[in-house]
């Protein structure tokens, strides 16, 4: 049973992950296939996701809720409650697996009481203040994105995009973002790694809100561990067995694993979909007909088929055929003129021009002359909302000497430009084309916030994704102005 | 001591110390970084070499954490669940379905999809891809 679900949460996760070409080339996968959540904490910023963690979409779409109610997120959470509950939890989550590995190894371990129990309840809180509270309060109040569990807490999110991203040598310039956000959440997620080697899924019992959410639904999940109460004599050899903090069988605590299933006395638990009995004990359960038994096992086999078949479409999907992938493969964006693209340091970028959203029309090379900053941005990003400010200050200090241009990401469903008025930000705004075109020009990467600067000759003197802050674009302009100064000298 | 008292000692201090020497690693590659950054504010914090450089005694602690693992398997030697708390646990009431659990269900099942469709409809599906293909680097804890 327990090796059964094992290779179930390895196929989930390699399912999860099947943009195995991004932990190659060190980029995330940005299909349009991403729009589907999985079942479980797989942060979507890494390498290998190929779809979109619930957790983080749903503090996204109530941070933004100011705009527009996140339906689909609540939708999908429902549904996956409703049919799943927890059993996500027990067979579905890859950094459920990442726990339960951790805990194999061979340390004394410390069983539940009354203290875990207690301990249990602290992922409401978490939920509550950071999935809930932070995002709404930022959203509504400042306009800021801010998911709080993602930014401050996450390890799964750490390990699977932080590090994953990092350990890919192609990102050697990522390290320049790094700081006190990234040590902290590094620290928490060695804790929780460890802290997993004594407890049975500390993560999931006592921090993981995604846990919390689906453990609310746990009464009315339609796939999970079912007891025949008329069988059970209540002898408790189930949670006594089970190493999660329930109180019965299928409570909000209860992550569907199916231990229970064997340990049962009376064979009064049997794991179902509806009314279907997926797996049951040896001796049957006692809606069992005669080939029951027979049926599950060619039931079995072909779910096998199935799953393998789907298995590999997804790689082959996610790695080959995807429309986004292959655009990937064939380069950079190569602009209008035929021209290479250039945007690494110390080369001149090419040209474009592009129509504000005041109307105006920008052309690159009408900066010629002066220092230009460009910001890469989105409304969806709290970052980039929050020093697009000092981008306006910077224009309105050095006015004469000084182009500052924003180019809002090509992929958005908001009003950018009722959101920069509601804002009162002075510089100009473009936004780019569905296809990324003038992020292709500029060496957008699938990572906002992004600056670059040019020096009065059009060169490149920087080109990095992270916020910036006043004093380090007070910098880049001195360094812009001095290298075009000497240049002209020599 | 006996071969598995041995093997779980051994093996919990290693994770501990393991542990210890990551945290410690990067406290160190931080707080260097931040002196750095005080001098030269374009400094990086954290630079593969200074990660690098103070990584080595987790590397070899992890080595050492990996090969006690193997030996374990080798020996024979597994991790047991601790029994739960004495009292914890009495007789239990398990639940059957209540009848309204199925009306409960359907109702929900219709409100989910009903969900999912105005989220399609208003946008905010695309808000889930937009954010997931084009991420914050603060958000997921880059920084």
């Amino acid at each position: 049973m327990d090796k059964k679900r094992k290779l179930i949460q390895l196929y989930c996760a390699l399912l999860y992950n099947a943009h195995v070409r991004g932990f190659i080339e060190g980029e995330i996968y940005t299909g349009n296939v991403k729009a589907v959540c999985v079942p479980g904490l797989n942060c979507y910023s890494c390498p290998g996701a190929a779809g979109a963690c619930p957790l983080g979409s749903l503090q996204n779409a109530l941070a933004s809720s100011g705009k527009r109610a996140g339906w689909y997120v609540l939708g999908i959470l429902t549904l996956m409650g409703v049919i799943l509950g927890r059993t996500v939890c027990g067979w579905l989550c890859p950094f459920g697996l990442i726990q339960e590995l951790f805990y194999k190894l061979p340390t004394p371990k410390v069983g539940k009481s009354r203290f875990t129990k207690a301990l249990s309840y602290l992922k409401y809180v978490i939920l509550v203040v950071f999935a809930v509270i932070i995002p709404l309060w930022y959203g509504l109040t400042q306009n800021i994105p801010v998911p709080g569990f993602c930014k401050y807490i996450c390890p799964a999110g750490t390990l699977e995009g932080a590090v994953g991203l990092l350990s890919n040598a192609r990102n050697a310039d990522k390290f320049s973002m790094l700081g006190l956000i990234f040590t902290r959440k590094f620290i928490i997620l060695v804790l929780v790694l460890l802290f997993c080697t004594f407890f049975y899924r500390c993560f999931c019992r006592f921090i993981c809100p995604l846990g919390a959410i689906l453990g609310l639904f746990n009464r009315y999940n339609i796939i999970g561990v079912k007891v025949d109460t008329e069988r059970c004599n209540g002898c408790g050899a189930c949670v006594r067995t089970c190493r999660m903090d329930v109180t019965r069988v299928g409570d909000h605590e209860c992550i569907n694993c199916a231990k229970c299933m064997g340990v049962c006395p009376q064979s009064a638990i049997s794991f179902k979909a509806g009314k279907v009995t997926m797996m049951a004990p040896e001796a049957g359960c006692r809606d069992d007909k005669p080939d029951s038994a027979d049926k599950r096992k060619r039931y079995g086999r072909v779910g096998k088929w199935v799953a393998l078949a789907l298995l590999c479409f997804a790689l082959l999907w996610y790695n080959v055929l995807d429309p986004s992938v292959r655009a990937t493969a064939g380069g950079d964006v190569v602009p209008d003129d035929g021209s290479a693209a250039s945007y690494e340091v110390g080369s001149v970028l090419t040209d474009f021009s592009v129509v504000c959203l005041d109307g105006s029309t920008f052309h690159l090379a009408d900066a010629r002359g002066k220092v230009v900053f460009i910001n890469l941005w989105a409304t969806y990003c709290g970052p980039c909302v929050k020093e697009l400010p000092e981008f306006c200050d910077l224009s309105e200090d050095h006015d004469d000497d000084v182009v500052v241009i924003a180019i809002h990401s090509g992929e958005t469903v908001t009003d950018v430009g009722e959101f920069v008025q509601s804002q009162g930000w002075t510089i100009p705004f473009a936004i780019d084309s569905a296809d990324g075109e003038l992020f292709g020009i500029l060496g957008g990467s699938s990572m906002l916030p992004q600056t670059i600067v040019l020096d009065r000759d059009g060169r490149v003197i920087y080109n990095q994704t992270g916020s910036v802050d006043r004093d380090k674009l007070e910098r880049l302009y001195e360094e812009a102005a001095g290298a075009s100064a000497s240049e002209s000298t020599d | 001591m006996d071969k598995k008292k041995l093997i779980f000692v051994l093996q919990s201090v290693l994770c501990i110390a393991l542990a210890v020497a990551l945290i410690a690693a990067a406290l160190l590659v931080y707080t260097a970084g931040i002196r750095a950054r005080a001098v030269d504010p374009d400094a990086w914090i954290y630079t593969r070499e200074a990660v690098a450089a103070r990584l080595w005694p987790a590397g070899i602690l992890f080595v050492c954490a990996a090969a006690v693992a193997v030996w374990a398997h080798f020996a024979g030697v597994k991790a047991k669940d601790a029994p739960a708390q004495k009292g914890l646990v009495g007789r239990v009431q398990n639940r059957a379905a209540a009848p309204g659990d199925r009306i409960v269900k359907c109702v929900l099942l219709v409100l989910a999809i009903c969900m999912i469709i105005a989220g399609i409809l208003n946008g905010s599906m695309l808000d889930v891809l937009y954010k997931a293909v084009k991420i914050c680097t603060e958000c997921v804890g880059l920084g």
